[in-house]
């Protein structure tokens, strides 16, 4: 008990003391304001060119099929940074479409974005599906 | 073919967007095989009573036709297959003909249409057209049996020869 008493009086006096030492300074209100921007940026990086080519081999004997076997490409990645408003959007996702020239009649495209992988921080999503596109499409649909 | 992909994040006021271009290379395949366990024997038969014909019932089917084939939509949009009798010829007072039988097997795409017997000789003889983009599976079983037939020639029977017994091959060709 008396160590409270103690404990509460040292209080006291520390308090007191600071209120002292801040009525001798310069009275000074600082604004702090606290901004933090919309962030919704992407790109897609390789360590070579981003151009990329599918080639389909050719069979190496009569009645086979065609060899899709050298018809990939895991070179490139995205990145992307987002700061979202949780009132606005409550996660944003990322589509893919094809903007010009077509997939040839007999073939479909597919992509997969692999799970997150990096030094990045935050909520990062991942994609463990197949997306394909038509020609015509909007955006891809789902291909299992 | 070159195609472009572009991916933009779902803002609703500032989409950020970002394309790459992919190209996609198709190769141009024209290949085709007889595929078969042994030589094709075909022997006449003789009367066995004075007074009647020799026969010629006798008739092969070992033989299979395998082909891969990629179109050219513009330059190439069909394929044929041919046959002709590259060395040796069929004794006089007999043909020989060839008939592909309609596809089967483990082949996909637009296979060929037989045209039915065809009488072999030094030219090319279309024996299956219309063939598009298709596999037809490799092996006894997929693509097109052949059958070949030795048939008599009555007007010829007169030149028929015991000593002309030959052996002849035959070499098919995928083209347009």
């Amino acid at each position: 008990m008396r160590l409270i008493k103690l404990f509460v009086l040292c209080t006291f006096l520390c308090l007191s003391n600071f209120t002292v030492f801040a009525q001798d300074g310069e009275e000074n209100n600082n604004t702090v304001a606290i901004s933090i921007p919309e962030v919704a940026i992407m790109d897609i990086e390789s360590n070579g060119s981003q151009s990329i080519s599918l080639v389909v081999g050719a069979p190496s004997e009569a009645g086979l099929m065609i060899d899709l076997t050298a018809a990939a490409d895991s070179s490139l990645w995205l990145n992307y940074s987002s700061v979202r408003s949780k009132t606005n959007e409550s996660d944003r996702s990322i589509y893919a479409k094809v903007i010009s020239g077509s997939v040839p009649s007999g073939l479909k495209l597919r992509v997969k974005a692999q799970p997150y992988t990096g030094s990045g921080d935050g909520n990062l999503r991942s994609s463990c599906k197949w997306y394909k596109w038509a020609c015509f499409d909007k955006y891809g649909s789902e291909d299992n | 073919m070159s195609c472009c992909l572009t991916g933009f994040t779902q803002t609703p006021a500032t989409p950020s967007t970002v394309s790459h271009s992919l190209q996609i290379q198709i190769p141009q395949v024209s290949l085709v095989n007889v595929i078969g366990n042994s030589h094709v024997k075909l022997a006449l038969q003789a009367p066995i009573e004075a007074g009647t014909s020799i026969t010629t019932i006798d008739v092969d089917s070992s033989f299979w036709l395998n082909y891969s084939f990629i179109k050219g939509g513009v330059t190439q949009s069909k394929n044929h297959i041919y046959a002709r009798i590259a060395n040796g010829y069929v004794p006089m007072g007999l043909s020989l003909s060839v008939y592909a039988k309609p596809y089967q097997g483990i082949g996909l795409g637009g296979f060929g249409i037989s045209v039915g017997a065809v009488t072999l000789g030094q030219n090319e003889q279309r024996v299956i057209e219309n063939i598009s983009s298709c596999f037809t599976g490799t092996g006894i079983g997929n693509g097109h049996q052949l059958v070949y037939q030795l048939k008599l020639d009555s007007e010829k029977y007169d030149l028929l020869d015991f000593e002309q017994s030959q052996q002849v091959s035959v070499v098919y060709t995928i083209s347009d």
